[in-house]
């Protein structure tokens, strides 16, 4: 077989050009061409691998006073198992968060709220954090402060209608755990009368984003004729399989 | 003018980027036939095949003619007869899915010469190319590495001299890198020469080439769900910066067409690189002609959709565009064959698309009549002995049981299918938290389950396991929804409110009144959650409200300290919030395992090998507070199965008939609470 080469193209840069994409270089090269914003959420994707040199670069933009980098720093930082990484990344959170990061002040809440190693789990100290990312345009924080208000804790009386209304908010942003445990309050009539194809509309939307346990819930309604929906052996294997298969593959957490 | 191209560089999978590089090499061939020469070419995509090769559901051990890629097959044959020239690509969420895909990766790994059931009908259906989805790395790396016939260069794969078997046709995948080589995991992309006939201006009709870029991409959120295998090994990078990079480069590398495999949906949120379903943002990256997606299990071009995602701006829902670019979804399971029929026109350097022939459709393997096209029958043929071992697998004796299993009498203190459940959740949660938890060990792990199948469908809707052998399909019956284990981290006084919300099962029975009282209440069975050990005793006092029920709540032999921490083994819907437990929620979630439920059932039955009443099957933890009534507590349950009670000693039960032989086949019992 005979194959024509097109004139003007020189197959050594071609060559070049394959090698500059297989080998590391490539990569840094391209990243360099990046805005920063997009450079530093790379360097720390990077550095959640442990990279050294990417999380020295963040270190470097970080101390040179970027609040994204200090962000993206200490969101890897608080994920490392030893209590002085963790420690470090909520200092770099906590500055990046009084910096206006709305993001950062979401992740310092979520450390609060859930512990870490030689950070203890506490609601009360997380819920300032959530209720400044709201502000700050991260709907996502509202749906912790629905958890919050949700329990029952020793400083604070559970607020079932105060629940309803973060979880609102963060699932009218589209978050799927919100959507489902907004569905939940509404089913059961926490905080109200129970409201069986309100809920439905929640879990729906849940579903949609391959919420696994908004799947499951579907499937136990269409089982025991729950939430307007009737059996129909149809939809239950569909609704079976749907819950089975999303299991893998969750929506992100607010 | 030089005679007309007669074949084309077929590539061979194996050795891609050189097959590329050398390609790229070369630059653009000139296909050496005249400036607005016409042809058509029709991209057909399968998505989510999920494993589906046969009509078969390995649950019911049945036909299901709604699904399998032996029907999908029909499909293509009549696209290939229809069309001139086509090209067939695989979106991903390939090889996992039904038991064959266990059976051939967890049950019976396939040896490396040998290529997994799924790739074998693609090879035998002549696949062009294929991209690479999240569900391709539920197997862990070493598997994925291995049924693809890669050579992976990341921390935990070891490669022989030679690749093993696997798919006959290029895949590609742009955004998952490997952390210790800093280079792309799969080749991102592949230029695909791919003969086509073609009509010159003349009408004379001429064989030629067109080069045909793909491009994969998989949802960066792969990081996350199978954190287990990938954790450390590989990291991902967004659509929009990888197709950024790459899509000029396979321009320049001559090819004529750019065609996105993207498993994932449409979202117009705010870009960030993390995104799940990032293809509306990506459309929009110039260079792209076509793009195939998947991963949301829906059809997409479809005038009817009321999906949020096909209802966005710049997404044309009759025509099957995003953001003008031309784009399929397939649905899942086989069930479709998406279609993107392209126009092109030689302009005398290279291959254009004329947009005004395009045609977007996904095609149903269901007829309009409600019936389903026929199988192609070579893809049983296949596949023959890989399905009957399957079949065989599930049909397998796990262990034996010498005690009937079954939920007949669980809504009155009856255990002997759920402790079962219960040892095997405490004992998968306390291995693990003893291996990676080390700052909880000294928590005691208790576990918690409910009978989910407590008859709301009528006498038949119980567990029911007979003594003997026990089967995976009987696993089934013994935990029947798809959940995986959760453990949480809680106090005292979070069990006690726990089972207070679980003891909503029962009516509020007044001992005064001389009439018939329901025990049972319309509050589900499947949030009638119970321990069954002998470490933790409590009471259910029906004859007080909800919230005031549980009464003498001990752990071993002390009455509960509520502020002592227990770690609780349940599953995902419990630790997710679902049933509305109060304060029950992923905050205490210590770890949400990647396991089913069902899966560490049988593993634990088949590490006992012999269940035993006595061991596994008559651990109460609860009982009613004993109080007298002056009417009957009546119960339903299946018909004639007083026998069972009594035989679990539950002699305090009676029967008061055996059903009206109705279609619900329920009958009547009693139960006398003073004892």
């Amino acid at each position: 077989m005979q194959r024509k080469f097109r004139p003007g193209k020189s197959t050594l840069i071609s060559l070049l050009a394959l090698t500059t994409l297989v080998v590391a270089g490539g990569f840094w090269q391209y990243q360099t061409q990046l805005p920063d914003t997009v450079q530093i959420e790379q360097w720390g994707v990077l550095a959640g691998v442990q990279d050294k040199e990417a999380t020295h670069s963040l270190q470097k933009a970080a101390d040179k006073g970027s609040t994204v980098a200090a962000r993206a720093l200490g969101q890897v930082l608080v994920l490392r198992p030893d209590e002085a990484s963790v420690k470090e990344g909520q200092g770099w959170l906590q500055l990046a968060a009084e910096g206006g990061d709305a993001r950062a002040s979401l992740l310092l809440g979520k450390l609060l709220l859930k512990g870490a190693p030689g950070v203890p789990a506490k609601a009360l100290a997380a819920q300032p954090w959530f209720e400044a990312a709201v502000k700050g345009g991260q709907p996502g924080a509202a749906h912790y402060l629905g958890l919050i208000y949700r329990q029952d804790l020793p400083d604070q009386a559970r607020s079932p209608e105060k629940a309803l209304h973060w979880l609102e908010v963060a699932a009218k942003a589209g978050f799927a755990d919100s959507q489902f445990l907004l569905g939940q309050m509404i089913m059961t009539g926490d905080g109200g009368a129970p409201d069986p194809e309100r809920a439905r509309t929640w879990f729906e939307a849940a579903a949609e984003q391959d919420h696994p346990e908004a799947n499951l819930q579907l499937l136990m309604a269409y089982t025991r004729n729950e939430l307007g929906l009737k059996r129909n052996a149809e939809a239950e294997a569909r609704q079976w399989k749907e819950a089975q298969h999303s299991l893998r593959h969750r929506p992100a957490a607010p | 003018m030089n005679k007309p191209k007669t074949e084309a560089l077929r590539i061979s999978y194996l050795p891609l980027a050189l097959a590329s590089a050398l390609l790229a090499a070369c630059g653009t061939s000139d296909p050496g036939i005249p400036s607005n020469t016409k042809t058509t070419l029709a991209l057909l995509e399968t998505t989510d095949l999920h494993t589906n090769v046969m009509s078969y559901d390995y649950f019911k051990l049945a036909e299901d003619k709604s699904l399998g890629f032996e029907r999908t097959a029909t499909l293509i044959n009549a696209a290939r007869a229809e069309f001139p020239n086509t090209m067939l690509l695989d979106n991903g969420d390939t090889i996992q899915g039904t038991a064959l895909s266990d059976y051939q990766s967890l049950v019976s790994p396939l040896p490396c010469n040998q290529t997994l059931a799924m790739y074998k009908v693609m090879n035998l259906m002549k696949f062009d190319g294929g991209g690479i989805g999240n569900h391709e790395f539920n197997y862990g790396l070493p598997f994925l590495n291995q049924v693809t016939g890669s050579k992976f260069d990341v921390d935990g794969v070891t490669n022989g001299a030679a690749p093993c078997a696997g798919p006959s046709f290029p895949q590609a995948l742009a955004n998952v890198y490997s952390a210790k080589t800093k280079a792309p995991l799969f080749s991102p992309y592949h230029i695909i020469t791919k003969n086509v006939s073609a009509t010159q201006p003349d009408g004379k009709t001429v064989m030629t080439s067109v080069k045909v870029g793909i491009i994969g991409f998989t949802p960066p959120a792969i990081m996350s769900w199978d954190k287990r295998w990938l954790d450390g090994k590989v990291y991902t990078q967004g659509l929009v910066e990888t197709a950024t990079k790459f899509i000029p480069e396979m321009r320049s590398k001559g090819a004529d067409l750019v065609v996105v495999i993207s498993h994932g949906g449409l979202d117009n949120s705010a870009y960030n690189p993390d995104m799940e379903n990032g293809n509306w943002h990506l459309s929009k990256v110039p260079g792209i002609d076509a793009m195939l997606i998947g991963h949301s299990h829906q059809i997409f071009p479809d005038a009817a959709s009321t999906s949020t995602q096909f209802n966005l701006p710049g997404v044309d829902k009759v025509k099957g565009t995003v953001n003008g670019v031309p784009t399929v979804m397939a649905n899942y399971w086989g069930k479709h064959l998406g279609l993107i029929k392209l126009d092109l026109v030689y302009d005398g350097a290279k291959w254009n698309v004329n947009s005004a022939g395009t045609k977007v459709e996904a095609r149903s393997a269901q007829n309009a009549d409600k019936t389903y096209v026929a199988v192609e029958p070579s893809i049983a043929a296949a596949v023959a002995t890989e399905h009957a071992a399957t079949i065989q697998y599930v049909k397998t004796p796990i262990g034996t049981t010498n005690f009937n299993m079954h939920s007949y009498f669980a809504d009155v203190g009856e255990v002997s299918a759920i402790e079962i459940v219960n040892q095997a959740q405490a004992d998968y949660v306390s291995t693990y938290v003893a291996a990676n938890l080390p700052q909880y060990k000294t928590l005691p792990v208790l576990s918690i389950s409910a009978p989910f199948k407590s008859g709301f469908a009528g006498g038949n809707d119980y567990t029911d396991v007979a003594s003997g052998n026990v089967a995976i399909n009987n696993a089934a019956d013994l935990y029947l929804y798809p959940n995986t284990v959760y453990a949480l981290r809680v106090q005292g006084s979070d069990i006690k409110n726990w089972l207070e919300t679980a003891a909503k099962r029962f009516n509020k029975i007044d001992p005064n009144l001389t009439t018939d009282q329901a025990l049972i209440s319309s509050f589900p069975g499947y949030n009638f959650d119970m321990f069954t050990t002998p470490d933790l005793k409590y009471e259910i006092d029906v004859t007080q409200a909800e919230g005031s029920r549980i009464k003498n709540l001990s752990y071993k032999g002390a009455a509960i300290d509520t502020a002592a921490y227990f770690i609780v083994a349940t599953n995902n819907y419990r630790g997710s919030g679902g049933g509305n437990f109060p304060g029950i929620d992923m905050t205490k979630v210590i770890y949400a395992s990647p396991d089913a439920n069902r899966d560490v059932l049988i593993s634990y039955i088949k590490s006992l090998k012999t269940l035993t009443l006595a061991k596994n099957g008559s651990d109460r933890s609860w009982s009613f507070t004993k109080v007298s009534t002056k009417g009957r507590v009546t119960f339903k349950s299946a018909p004639n199965k007083l026998s069972l009670a009594t035989a679990a000693g539950l002699t305090h039960i009676s029967s008061l008939n055996n059903g009206d032989g109705g279609t619900n086949n329920l009958a009547d019992y009693a139960i006398d609470l003073s004892k």
